[in-house]
This record gives structure tokens, C-alpha cells and sequence, in this order.
């Protein structure tokens, strides 16, 4: 798992990454709310940050504050790590939009068990993310052909969305999954083919005269 | 490391491995930073409430604080948590009486510290 450790104190900063690299976890980590923010718009930023509330400069509450401002179909899951540990300081702090919240001195058992938490919300978003965008191809492509389809009254061709003429299995084979195979219908196989017609149905199809 | 002779009401080095996963190179790493920048840190911290900065105190109190609990050093924690609070309601008077305290309390933890793991 990516995280990101924001703390200004370089020995508490240093306990979590090592402590986070033990568990196996890839860290980045910085010494201020102004760095994290450089990193947090990063497309590929990591989506799980640890913060500390109380910093010099852009604090944790505010910094938290701007991450949600930006905060997309994929949001971040933050942790907020502090010695401020009253009820009023936590609501507050979950109150701004953090997820979590562990106070200092942390212990590594509860450090871990709450990261893992965390994996499993991220890891949950993303399948809902992906799912999500699989439905909205799915509706586009059903909204495509529950729409009105412009056909020529004589060739058949369909009209698509950029103006173009399309044959009826060019424009199915390319707006939905379904497979086109052709055949010809007994009409059809009568006009084009009228000697296989005869044989395939044993139907004379001389013409009959006005004489007859 | 010789933890039988550490003072437990003063820096507790149980607490401080069990918080380390029982890796005694990575306490003594976080010892070393903890005892060259807490120094700084109280110089920061006399700075601000020199000036009357009750804020910039409020930081540098809560920085010392959040360290010294990281560290385990029990008592010298507990000052800077003083220092904090007073430095919060804007109590400039009883947070200047309680730095020679937070001083001393460093020089004592440095001590059991210096002995015990490094």
C-alpha cells in the first residue's frame, strides 16, 4: 500500500515510516501541510495519507479541508494522528473529513490494524469505481440504441451520431456486443438466385402470360 | 542495551521498544534524532514565548510534546504538555515558570536514555 506520512516532528516522522516499511507498506513522507499539497495533486499521489493535525504553516485540519475540496470519484482516506485526544478534538477532526483517527503515542498493532482498514475502504472504492464505469459503457451503449435511429427508407443504411451513413451490420457491430452473420432470406434468394429458389422449393418460377 | 538500570517514572525503554516492533537499531536511530533536536526545539520554544507568541509557543510545546511521547520520556512529556496548555488559554506567565523544569527534565531523560540504549 502507498501512503503518504505528513508530520513536522523528524522523530516521530521517522518511527512511522519505519514502522510502516516494516509492514510491508511503500512511504512517502514529508515534513509539512505545504509539501503534502504539492504531492496530493500529483495524479498519482497515494490515496492513503497519515496526518499530523497540529503543524507550523498549513495545518492538518486545513490541509484536510483542501483535500476534500478536490476530492473526485476516488477520494483520499485520511488518518489523523495527533496528541489531541478529547471527544471534541475527534469529532471535530471527523467532522472536517478525516476517516480516522489514531492519537500519539501510537502502537504499531493498532497503527496496522487501522492502515488495513483503510486498504480495504481504498480497496473497495476502486472495485465500486471500476463497476461503476463498466455500467455507465454498459448505459451508453443501451441509451445508443434506445435513442431514435435515422434509417434510409430504401437502402436500409442507418444514420450514426457523427452524420455517417452506416450499412444496418456495420452500425450493430459497432454499437453494441452483438455478432452480425448473413444469410439470405426466401424472398431474397427468389429475386437473386431464382434457379436455387426453384430447386431448394421445387416451384417453377416461369412467369405465368396473360394466355395461360 | 542495559534497560534493568533505566528509571521507568522517567523514560520508560519497555513502552518505547514494544512501540519500535522490539527493533533496537531503529530505537536507538529515533534516540539520536530525539536527543539532537529537542535542544532546538526548547530554543524555539523560549523564542516564541520571549516574544509573547503564545501561538508559535503553542506549536513548539506541542512538537516536544508529540516527540517526547514517541520517546517515551514520561516526564519530560508531561511538562511539555503544561507548557501546551497554558500556551492555549494564553497563559504566558505559567508557561515561561515552567521551562527551567522542562529543561531539567530533558537533562535527566537525556541521561536514563544515553544509558539505557544508546
Amino acid at each position: 500500500m502507498r501512503i503518504l506520512v505528513v508530520e513536522d516532528d523528524l522523530s516521530t516522522r521517522n518511527t512511522l515510516s519505519s514502522i510502516l516499511q516494516k509492514c510491508g507498506h511503500n512511504v512517502s513522507a514529508v515534513s509539512s501541510g505545504e509539501e503534502a499539497w504539492t504531492v496530493i495533486r500529483q495524479p498519482d499521489a497515494p490515496r492513503l495519507i497519515l496526518l499530523d493535525w497540529l503543524m507550523p504553516g498549513l495545518n492538518g485540519l486545513d490541509l484536510c479541508k483542501r483535500i476534500r475540496s478536490i476530492d473526485g470519484d476516488n477520494p483520499f482516506y485520511i488518518i489523523m494522528l495527533t496528541v489531541k485526544d478529547n471527544k471534541s478534538d475527534i469529532v471535530e477532526g471527523l467532522d472536517t473529513g478525516t476517516d480516522d483517527y489514531i492519537t500519539k503515542p501510537f502502537y504499531p498493532e493498532e497503527l496496522r490494524a487501522r492502515i488495513n482498514a483503510g486498504r480495504r475502504i481504498i480497496e473497495m472504492q476502486n472495485r465500486l469505481l471500476s463497476h461503476a464505469k463498466d455500467l455507465q459503457n454498459s448505459l451508453d451503449h443501451i441509451k445508443t440504441l434506445q435513442g431514435i435511429l435515422p434509417i434510409c427508407s430504401f437502402c436500409k443504411k442507418v444514420r450514426d451520431d457523427k452524420n455517417y451513413w452506416q450499412q444496418v451490420d456495420d452500425y450493430i457491430a459497432t454499437h453494441t456486443n452483438a455478432q452480425v452473420t448473413h444469410s439470405i432470406c426466401p424472398e431474397c434468394m427468389e429475386i437473386h438466385y431464382p434457379d436455387i429458389h426453384r430447386k431448394m422449393t421445387g416451384k417453377s418460377t416461369e412467369k405465368k402470360t396473360d394466355s395461360d | 542495551m542495559s534497560l534493568s538500570v533505566c528509571d521507568r517514572s522517567i523514560f520508560d525503554p519497555d513502552d518505547l521498544m514494544e512501540r519500535m516492533m522490539g527493533d533496537q537499531a531503529l530505537a536507538r536511530s529515533i534516540a539520536e534524532i530525539f536527543l539532537s533536536n529537542i535542544p532546538d526545539r526548547i530554543n524555539m520554544l523560549k523564542e516564541s514565548l520571549y516574544k509573547k507568541n503564545t501561538n508559535g509557543a503553542e506549536l513548539q510545546a506541542h512538537s516536544i510534546n508529540g516527540s517526547a511521547s514517541n520517546m517515551a520520556a514520561i516526564k519530560f512529556q508531561k511538562v511539555a504538555s503544561r507548557i501546551e496548555k497554558a500556551c492555549r488559554v494564553n497563559d504566558l506567565t505559567t508557561a515561561v515558570s515552567l521551562l527551567t523544569e522542562l529543561e531539567e527534565r530533558f537533562m535527566e531523560v537525556e541521561k536514563e536514555i544515553r544509558q539505557a540504549i544508546l
